[in-house]
C-alpha cells in the first residue's frame, strides 16, 4: 500500500448509500476487494479504479488521491 | 448477477481449506522427516499419492470456483483482490523456501539428511507457509 494514497471510496458510497456488497455487483468484484480498498489494503489496478469512478459517475481523483 | 453471499462462503471455505491443506502438508512432512518413517522408508503406496491427487485436484476445483455455475460469481471469486493476495502469498513462500533451505542446509552438517528429503521438507514448508498467507489475507479482507 502506497503511504500516499488516499482513498475516499468510503464516503463516496456513504453518500450513495450504498453497502459494499452493492457496489461490488455494480462494478462485478467480490465485497472483499470493496473492503480492502476502502481500508487501503489493496490499491486497485487503473481498470477497476476507473470502473469505479464510472459506477459513481466521477473522476477517478474523487475517489483516489495523492497527499500534497 | 453476482452472489456476494455465496461468494462470501466459498471465499471464507476456500480459506479455511487453504489452513488444513497447509497444516495437512506441514504433517506429512513432519511425518516424513520426523520419528515415524514408516511410511518414508516404505517406498511407493499409491493409495496414499492417489488420495493425496485427489485431494489437490479438488483443492484446485473449488478454490478455483469451478463448482460455481454462474460465471459472474466466479469470476468474482478470482478478482484483483485475490490475484493480489495470491501473488503476496508466493512471495511468502519464497522467502519460506529460503529459510527452509537454510535450515536444511544447516541441518545437513550435522545429520544424515537425503536429498529427495530435503527437497521435499523444503517445497512442503514454502507451500504450506503460501497457504498460510493466502488463507490469513483472505479472513481478513473478509472481515467487516
Amino acid at each position: 500500500m502506497s503511504e500516499d494514497l488516499i482513498v475516499r471510496l468510503r464516503d463516496a458510497r456513504a453518500e450513495r448509500g450504498w453497502t459494499q456488497a452493492e457496489l461490488a455487483d455494480r462494478i462485478g468484484v467480490s465485497r472483499k476487494t470493496i473492503n480492502t480498498i476502502e481500508n487501503g489494503v489493496f490499491v486497485p489496478s487503473t481498470v477497476l479504479a476507473l470502473k469505479l469512478a464510472r459506477a459513481f459517475e466521477t473522476q477517478v481523483e474523487v475517489l483516489f488521491g495523492l497527499e500534497d | 448477477m453476482i452472489d456476494q453471499v455465496q461468494v462470501e462462503r466459498v471465499a471464507r471455505r476456500r480459506a479455511w481449506g487453504a489452513r488444513l491443506m497447509a497444516g495437512a502438508l506441514l504433517t506429512t512432512a513432519m511425518h516424513d522427516i520426523g520419528a515415524i518413517r514408516g511410511y518414508a522408508n516404505g517406498g511407493f503406496s499409491f493409495a496414499f499419492e492417489a488420495v493425496w491427487m485427489i485431494v489437490i485436484l479438488l483443492f484446485l476445483l473449488f478454490a478455483g470456483g469451478g463448482l460455481v455455475r454462474t460465471a459472474a460469481t466466479r469470476a468474482a471469486l478470482y478478482d484483483e483482490s485475490t490475484i493480489e493476495h495470491g501473488r503476496r502469498a508466493l512471495a511468502f513462500g519464497f522467502w519460506g523456501a529460503l529459510l527452509a533451505c537454510g535450515v536444511s542446509w544447516v541441518l545437513s552438517r550435522k545429520v544424515a539428511i537425503g536429498g529427495p528429503e530435503v527437497a521435499r521438507a523444503v517445497v512442503t514448508y514454502a507451500v504450506a507457509m503460501a497457504l498460510l498467507y493466502f488463507a490469513n489475507l483472505e479472513m481478513k479482507a473478509l472481515k467487516e
